[in-house]
């Protein structure tokens, strides 16, 4: 089920109910990791003054992350950068940074327009309600798929999908659709 | 001097982590499924690995080690082993298996950068295997969750015969020991000790 909301300029699109948006920014920082293993805490990713895209994805090398997650914000990052005044795209994965960093050469190439962040005990993922566990599939404790805007530390818009297979509504159009429409 | 402190660290972490290593030697190999990937037709699959599938009735030497994609593990570890295991077949082993705290897509990805050839890779991505051998530590200290303490083990027909544990077993060891679990110290036990096969 659906729900678009507008109110207090927040649009929120979830494939199941939600009333409220997680907190990215505990007073406790959570430590996270960019590939060249440099600690990124939420205090860092969600300062002040900063807009930020961020999606999560159950793991590194997967086939719906690697086929078409990925490529989604690789394909938009410089038009929500340049057009929507994103500050930040950023992937995170429950993941160590040596496997991200693998992952990133492999998906990414060159590309440095996505910033791909290691979650490596998914407390991150945890601490905004969108860990899983995906122990039948033998990967254990990971993220969900879903996708956020973060304009100056709150989340102003989340995107989740029902399944970790599914890619229906936590692509780049449709951050780009709630980007226009908070306009 | 410097291995001095690493190893004294490791002690002191030894000591407030509080781990004691569990000799395996002996028993079973824990029961468990692992969540393979196989290529079949031109796409991947599913394919469930018992313990038994792997382990009953043959002879299989096993080295766990902490990260796949990570320095020691790439460039040391796994290819020493790949390279060597025409060698294993002849001291009487059918198998040479690699195991890691990691799903199947990163073992398989890791596996194809590094061009393996002849080791089978074992997914432990929810740690039921490293758990139950009682090798699995903490490692957030060096951005992990909690993984595998390197090892490599014999095992009979499902039972360990040998295993050779990297010293300083603890949690967030700030070290990452890599001398006794490596493929020489395994053939030069299996060449001396030809009865246990």
């Amino acid at each position: 089920m659906i729900r678009q909301l507008a109110s207090n300029r927040a649009i929120f699109s979830i494939a199941r109910y939600s009333t409220t948006f997680p907190n990215v920014v505990p007073t406790e920082p959570i430590t996270m990791y960019d590939t060249q293993r440099n600690k990124v805490t939420t205090s860092d990713l969600f300062a002040k003054g900063k807009k930020v895209v961020l999606f999560g994805i159950p793991g590194a090398f997967t086939p719906v992350c690697t086929n078409k997650h990925v490529p989604s914000f690789l394909e938009k990052a410089k038009d929500l950068k340049g057009k929507h005044g994103i500050t930040d795209v950023a992937c995170v994965s429950v993941n160590d940074a040596f496997v991200m960093k693998a992952w990133q050469d492999q998906v990414a190439k060159e590309s440095e327009d996505v910033l791909f962040l290691a979650d490596p005990s998914g407390q991150f993922v945890k601490s905004i309600d969108l860990n899983i566990d995906l122990t039948n599939a033998g990967l254990g404790p990971r993220s969900k798929r879903f996708s956020m805007i973060v304009d100056d530390g709150k989340v102003v818009a989340l995107n989740v999908e029902d399944s970790p297979g599914d890619f229906k509504n936590t692509g780049a159009d449709k951050i780009i659709e709630q980007l226009t429409e908070l306009k | 001097m410097i291995r001095t402190s690493v190893l004294l660290l490791c002690i002191l972490g030894l000591i407030y982590a509080k781990k004691n290593i569990v000799n395996k030697e002996g028993e079973s190999v824990p029961q468990t499924v692992f969540k393979t990937r196989v290529k079949e037709g031109g796409s991947f699959i599913w394919k469930d690995l018992s313990t038994d599938d792997v382990f009953k009735g043959k002879n299989v030497v096993l080295f766990s080690l902490p990260g796949a994609f990570t320095p020691t593990c790439s460039s040391k570890h796994l290819p020493t082993y790949d390279s060597k295991v025409s060698e294993f077949k002849k001291q009487g082993i059918d198998t040479v298996a690699c195991m890691s705290v990691n799903d199947a897509f990163v073992m398989n990805a890791w596996g194809k950068e590094l061009g393996v050839k002849d080791v089978l890779l074992l997914p432990d991505g929810s740690a039921h295997f490293t758990h139950a051998m009682g090798m699995l530590v903490e490692k957030q200290n060096l951005g992990f969750g909690s993984r595998s303490w390197r090892y490599s083990m014999l095992v009979k027909d499902g039972k360990i015969v040998k295993q050779f544990v990297e010293p300083g077993f603890s949690d967030n060891c700030a070290d990452d020991p890599y001398e006794v679990s490596d493929p020489d110290t395994m053939l030069n036990y299996l060449k001396e000790n030809k009865d246990e096969l």
